[in-house]
């Protein structure tokens, strides 16, 4: 009898010890990251079958299991996964927010300053010192440009770098799982009961995984864990951990890729699958704020560059030059096109931007199949277009694609179309000379003096110098025109220099003016005219009480410029229209570039370079608000599931106190009973003394 | 809700961490004065600065525009001035010394004044800006625009150009106007018909300019007097006007008298004194001369060089061209003038209009930019009272363990 208390009570010491040690477990890992409390279940042993009944035998610890709830562990895993990627996301955003706003880094100032000495230039065209301001201007304007793209490749190398080691990280924790899976695995086979503490390990590399890319799990029977990423490549399975790599894109060398590296050896790109954690975030930063950003500034780039180049040819320099490029064009405006490093073919591409207007600020995707080309814009993988030729004009992007060379195209090759990336890197400016600023519209309209009427002629408004009148190479408008009133309602359009123009115009001879030698000394031409000078012309219509425009010709003949005349000429007066030799004090064609700043020339006439550039802002500030705001929210969201988790597995110490005080007392009474058990004993042994 | 150790103390720093952030964007608002630090404070309000600060910008360039372009039309206006000044003195002198009692030595003298009259405003012509451009030689600014030499008379060698200025969105404004337009596009004659007494006249008539009537008849004309006279000393004297063709307007004979009204194609004249026998005037539609070639030829009638000289009715016909050749070119200058001051007028207006356009734009940058102090330091003090509560309840739940009471 004395036997089976003893028993009985030895079992409650073993069980009250083991809860003790339990509790100092516990007390020991109350602030170790990922601990679940451990608790001990005791069960009372099998009674002793008699005849009056069972009789107890006492207490038997049956498991130490953790406080565990997989559910909950679920819950942290995803929110740890949205938590991490939306504040990578939101830090990296920040980086450009920060750039993009810095008054002293920003385009804003840069650009308000070029365009103050553009109408400085206008205010005193003649001025070397106005003009050398300019040039200065515009410099800083490509500096500040390039700065700008500078820094997002920077930004660009920065994420490269992170994606590269986070790519890393995962491999290795991956492999961590794997060996985790087989120890797991033998420690239950020896010790029978689960490894809590493996267990928590394990978990905790689980989460330490959602913190770069989001997973989904799932254990086998045998206690393995299988986790799983993208959409469904198996980064462990059982105690196998497939490998994952940064690899340079098959594209662009400067763009890094996710490999998947399955354990038999196939590999296969994974990026746009892959989301959550540090490395979607990365991802998510880089497809949606830093390619479009550096995009976007590109497309201001281009657009400054085509539009001022634009009008600045349609001027005039100090030298009586006909305007040549201001920015640096040839690049800029030849966007890049990259095939696919496994394009069996052999031909290479190359797009042209035609409409600044109507370029987007995305990138594209070009795939040959069969005989015809499926354009695709990527951010938002809309399909632009199926062309079953080159070149391919593709109006509603403002892009033509052309082939560069090459012979063969394969089905499925494929090539990216950036059109604006290159655009801020590349911006510069090219005119070095300050003489070579094209200040003066290169047309000069004259009334002739020895006119009787009172008629006028408008300045000219000058929109293509690449017609064929205006002569580059020799500086001259080939040929110079006169308009000569027959009457005081017709008037007829005759080449100045004797020669005709294509639109049966009999020659005239020249008007009296005034020339300079050699020497820039005035020389006076004398006046050769003719009564009536002999050969057919086009008569025209003039109406004395609106006015009349002159070009083009009713039968459509541009000359690449126009004229307005008015007033109330009489027969015989004449309006000459020539080149603006030695007019350095013209500032026409600076007022027009003046005007540029103001003119919406972007984004479907919606935008000026400057809305333009705010729009980046907007867009770039308003997205690291929103990341802001979903980040904090997500935090909370994680901060709950853990709390929640903390609720079920933490350790909560007074608890632990109050359990060790009890497990003392147990402890106690059990001693007590064996003690008295003793004393039993004694008794009975003392009664045959 | 069971609630471990850890995550009590965690909530504590977490929330005291959290307070120091709110802390310290209070305390950026306050310490810089700007409610916006970053565009993601506020995005559409970062945008709208952005914008604003540019519209603004713009608004001050149209405001320098204007400064410069009030110097150059304010120096125009100036030159302009002492131009009509000059002519109205020779057109006084003209008149006096059209007088028949003045010797030709006086005329001499007033032609020489007046010569020197033209050499001033021949100068004033070739006037050059702050800038060391001339001013009125069009977009050829750094040609002289007027030479002169003695086989050539006066020649001009700019252009009709003229520079703009932006002065406000949209409005772009002349900031000068050329030679041509100001001292040559000068229409001769009374601006429809100048009429002309032939060299070979002997008489002493004296025809006037003509009024012009608005209706002339483009053409030039000839007006031929016959002279007859009577047994008995008394004279005739009759005129026809013909066409350039030969054609006649007028027939021959129609009689004449001294001061009657010779009407024909809108032309409108008269003579007065005798003619002699086939004396005649041309009338051709005037064209443009120079203002220097006017008072050049001025003076030369006045000092004898042109015309029958000996007889006035030579320098008188010369002289009454003249001076309705002056007229017009004060009425031109005038209203070259008149359209420089409507340009100062406009360069006025356009600078109030951007003056308070920007004072809008700057309250609207301050709404949306400004920090409202009272309410940041207000909340800068709720915020500091928040992390201070959040420290002192760290601290105190830290105290509290049962192992304390073991």
């Amino acid at each position: 009898m004395a036997g089976d208390i003893l028993g009985i009570s030895a079992s409650g010491l073993l069980s009250s010890q083991r809860n003790l040690a339990t509790t100092s477990h516990n007390i020991a890992n109350a602030n170790t990251e990922g601990y679940s409390r451990q608790r001990v279940e005791v069960v009372a042993r099998t009674p002793q079958a008699r005849a009056n009944g069972a009789i107890g035998t006492g207490v038997v610890v049956a498991n130490v299991g953790r406080v565990y709830d997989d559910f909950v562990a679920g819950e942290v895993r995803e929110n740890t996964s949205s938590s991490t990627s939306l504040s990578v996301n939101h830090d990296y955003t920040s980086q450009v927010d920060n750039l993009l706003s810095d008054p002293n880094a920003g385009l804003a100032p840069s650009l308000q300053s070029f365009f103050a000495a553009v109408h400085g230039v206008a205010d005193d065209p003649s001025s070397a010192s106005a003009r050398q301001v300019l040039l200065g201007e515009a410099n800083s304007l490509s500096e500040r440009f390039n700065y700008l793209d500078d820094r997002f490749n920077t930004i660009r190398k920065g994420v490269n770098r992170d994606v590269h080691n986070i790519v890393g990280e995962i491999t290795e924790i991956a492999d961590a799982i794997a060996k985790l899976n087989d120890t797991i695995v033998k420690a239950r086979e020896i010790g029978g009961g689960s490894p809590s503490d493996l267990l928590d390990q394990r978990d905790r590399l689980v989460e330490n995984l959602s913190e770069r890319v989001s997973v989904r799990v799932s254990e086998q029977e045998d206690g393995r864990l299988n986790v799983f990423m993208g959409n469904g490549q198996a980064l462990v399975v059982g105690s196998v951990a497939s490998k994952l790599e940064a690899q340079n894109s098959r594209y662009d060398p400067s763009e890094i890729e996710v490999i998947f590296k399955s354990g038999n050896g196939s590999e296969s790109v994974i990026t746009r699958f892959l989301t959550g954690g540090k490395l979607g975030g990365l991802l998510d930063f880089r497809r949606g704020i830093l390619d479009a950003s550096q995009n976007e500034l590109g497309r201001i780039a281009v657009g400054i560059a085509k539009t001022f180049n634009e009008q600045h040819r349609r001027g005039m320099d100090l030298n009586n030059d006909l305007g040549e490029n201001f920015f640096f064009e040839n690049d800029v405006r030849t966007p890049k096109v990259l095939p696919h490093i496994r394009n069996e073919g052999d031909t290479l591409l190359s797009a042209e931007i035609t409409d600044i207007n109507k370029l987007s600020i995305s990138d594209y995707q070009l795939t040959y199949r069969e005989g015809q080309y499926k354009l695709i814009r990527l951010n938002d993988d809309k399909l632009i277009g199926t062309y079953s030729s080159l070149p391919a004009e593709v109006e509603s992007e403002g892009l033509r694609i052309d082939k560069i060379s090459g012979s063969r195209l394969e089905n499925g090759d494929t090539f990216i179309i950036r059109p604006t990336r290159l655009g801020a890197q590349n911006f510069s400016t090219i005119i070095e000379d300050v003489s070579k600023v094209a200040a003066a519209s290169p047309l000069r309209t004259e009334a002739n003096i020895a006119n009787l009427g009172n008629g006028k002629i408008s300045a000219a408004v000058v929109h293509d110098t690449e017609n064929h009148v205006f002569d580059r190479q020799r500086s001259k408008l080939s040929p110079p025109f006169v308009i000569r009133f027959v009457d005081e309602t017709h008037f007829e359009v005759l080449d100045n220099t004797g020669n005709a123009i294509p639109i049966k115009l009999a020659a005239t001879p020249d008007d009296p003016h005034i020339q300079h030698d050699a020497e820039g000394k005035p020389v006076t031409v004398a006046a050769k005219e003719t009564a009536n000078p002999p050969g057919v012309s086009t008569v025209l219509e003039y109406d004395p009480k609106n006015g009349s425009d002159v070009f083009p010709l009713p039968d459509g003949t541009d000359f690449g410029f126009r004229v307005h005349l008015s007033g109330e000429p009489k027969a015989g007066d004449t309006f000459r229209i020539g080149f603006n030799t030695d007019g350095i004090g013209d500032n026409r064609n600076a007022v027009e570039l003046a005007k540029l700043q103001t003119t919406p020339t972007l984004s479907n006439s919606t935008a000026d370079y400057a809305q333009a550039y705010s729009q980046l802002v907007s867009r770039v500030g308003s997205k690291t608000h929103q990341l802001e705001i979903n980040s904090s929210a997500q935090d909370k969201l994680l901060t709950q599931a853990k709390e929640r988790r903390e609720s079920i597995s933490g350790v909560n110490l007074d608890e632990e106190a109050a359990n060790m005080l009890r497990y003392q007392s147990l402890y106690q009474a059990n001693a007590q009973v064996i003690a008295t058990a003793n004393k039993l004993l004694e008794t009975l042994l003392g009664s045959f003394r | 809700m069971r609630i471990s150790t850890h995550q009590s103390q965690q909530v504590a720093i977490d929330a005291m961490l959290d307070q120091q952030k709110k802390l310290s964007t209070s305390q950026h608002q306050v310490a810089t004065g700007q409610r916006i630090a970053r565009p993601s404070d506020d995005p559409v309000a970062a945008a709208r600065m952005l914008n604003l600060h540019d519209t603004l910008a713009t608004a001050e360039q149209h405001q320098e525009n204007i400064a410069a372009a009030r110097t150059r039309l304010t120096m125009e206006e100036s030159v302009l001035e002492n131009v009509t000044s000059i002519i109205q003195r020779v057109r006084e002198l003209t008149v006096q010394a059209n007088n028949d009692s003045l010797t030709p030595q006086d005329r001499g003298f007033v032609a020489e004044e007046i010569r020197q009259l033209n050499a001033e405003l021949f100068n004033l012509a070739n006037s050059t800006d702050s800038t060391g451009d001339f001013m009125f030689s069009g977009a050829k600014s750094k040609f002289r625009p007027f030479n002169h030499s003695e086989g050539n008379g006066f020649e001009y060698h700019g252009d009709d150009g003229q520079r703009f200025l932006l002065i406000g969105p949209e409005r772009q404004i002349a900031t000068g106007d050329s030679g041509t337009k100001v001292f040559r596009a000068i229409k001769d004659g009374n601006g429809e018909f100048a009429i002309f007494d032939s060299e070979s006249n002997r008489g002493n008539a004296i025809i006037s300019p003509g009024n012009s009537t608005g209706d002339f008849e483009d053409g030039h004309y000839a007006i031929v007097f016959a002279k007859k006279v009577n047994p008995d000393g008394s004279k005739e004297f009759s005129y026809k006007v013909t066409g350039e063709n030969g054609e006649i307007i007028i027939p021959e004979g129609t009689p004449y008298k001294d001061g009657d009204a010779i009407i024909f194609k809108g032309v409108n004249t008269f003579v007065e004194g005798e003619p002699e026998d086939g004396d005649f005037f041309v009338v051709r539609p005037s064209e443009n001369q120079d203002i220097f070639t006017t008072i050049e030829r001025t003076v030369n009638a006045l000092k004898g060089v042109n015309g029958n000289s000996s007889d006035h009715s030579g320098l008188h016909n010369e002289v009454n061209r003249a001076l309705v050749g002056m007229d017009q070119a004060l009425g031109n200058i005038l209203e070259v003038r008149a359209t420089v001051g409507a340009r100062l007028n406009a360069l006025d207006g356009q600078e109030e209009i951007n003056e308070s356009y920007k004072l809008q734009i700057s309250q609207i940058m301050s709404k949306v930019e400004d920090l409202d102090y009272g309410k940041a330091v207000s909340e800068l003090n709720l915020k500091l009272t928040g992390l201070e509560a959040s420290q002192k309840a760290f601290t105190r739940v830290q105290g509290i363990s049962l192992f304390n009471y073991l």
